[in-house]
């Protein structure tokens, strides 16, 4: 599960990374392209989902009832927060 | 927002990183000061642009402890799911919290964090073994979560030794595991600041670029210096800084 959770995070960052680089470089030239960094602020705000689904699927996989069920926690209050204050 | 505003940002985060990065400490404690002292920008503004970039270099660190086995993701997750709950109160109740205020909480933080750092941190010796406490734990990161969200901070410097000294859990786990958090927590924190529009994007994402290429040339950086004389020095810098922090506050 580790292995697959280090690889996620590394996804997520390194493309939130390329995005917003390039949101540097397209308003340095044009002075526009905020939404280029709202995506690229999204992709690391959205991360932890990503953490959620990964755990999730392992405890599942593995039958740890204790690692879903604090996953599913996470995962509301998480919910709350992003849908309540977007 | 202009090109040249946008490069210095960029600038600021790429030093933060690369210093936190060499000093084993999360970005938020320099961050916050570095907007609101030398960038002048509104405390609940640097607050929320922190978070995010705390949460973009935790979870970078994340990655890396998870590769290396060092994380225990069920003791996180388990820690987690009152520290994600104080993120949330601590989020919600900063708007309600006056900025003179939070300077002097913040400058508290960074005085004490100042003499931790001076010191060197206490580390309680611990074989593998059963982790205890579960109770205590669990209670104290709710707090931990509520100031990471009200100060912008990752928490580690209260996870790590509630973990360590209070858990049992040794201090490489505690520290592994503390940043593995970090991300979740910040996340969910700065979310009422995005909602009262104090969390600027593109503020935020130079910040995240600067300090996650910092944090590269940090780690490597920081085999080749000697890191006991850079952390008194910068002891010392950040206590100046608490101190500055603490008479804006007054």
């Amino acid at each position: 599960m580790e292995k697959e959770l280090s690889k996620v995070l590394k996804i997520i960052l390194y493309s939130a990374f390329v995005v917003i680089l390039s949101g540097i470089v397209f308003f340095s030239l044009t002075h526009r392209g905020r939404l280029i960094f709202e995506v690229g602020i999204g992709l690391i705000l959205v991360a932890p989902l990503a953490e959620f689904a990964t755990i999730l699927i392992y405890g599942f996989k593995l039958g740890n009832r204790k690692i879903v069920l604090l996953t599913l926690w996470l995962v509301a209050v998480f919910l709350f927060s992003l849908l309540k204050f977007r | 927002m202009t090109s040249l505003s946008l490069f210095y940002l960029t600038i600021a985060g790429f030093t933060i990183g690369t210093f936190a990065s060499m000093l084993g400490i999360g970005g938020g404690l320099l961050i916050v000061p570095t907007l609101t002292l030398f960038l002048h920008f509104p405390i609940k503004h640097a607050i929320g642009v922190s978070l995010i970039g705390v949460s973009a270099t935790s979870l970078m660190a994340a990655s890396n402890y998870l590769k290396a086995g060092l994380v225990d993701v069920e003791l996180g997750i388990t820690l987690e799911s009152s520290t994600i709950l104080g993120a949330l109160v601590g989020g919600i109740v900063s708007g309600y919290i006056s900025s003179r205020l939070l300077y002097l909480l913040f400058s508290i933080l960074v005085i004490y964090t100042s003499f931790v750092m001076w010191r060197g941190r206490r580390v309680k010796e611990v074989r593998n073994g059963r982790y205890s406490n579960y109770s205590a734990g669990i209670g104290l990161s709710f707090f931990a979560g509520v100031a990471s969200a009200v100060l912008g901070i990752g928490g580690g410097v209260l996870k790590v030794p509630i973990m360590n000294i209070m858990m049992n859990v040794p201090v490489k786990i505690a520290v592994a595991t503390s940043s593995f958090m970090i991300g979740m927590t910040a996340v969910t924190g700065v979310m009422p600041y995005v909602e009262r529009g104090e969390a600027d994007p593109v503020v935020a994402a130079s910040i995240v670029v600067g300090t996650l290429a910092g944090a590269y040339l940090g780690s490597r950086l920081m085999r080749k210096i000697p890191t006991l004389m850079l952390r008194k020095a910068f002891a010392l810098l950040l206590f100046i800084v608490g101190v500055r922090m603490f008479v804006k506050g007054l």
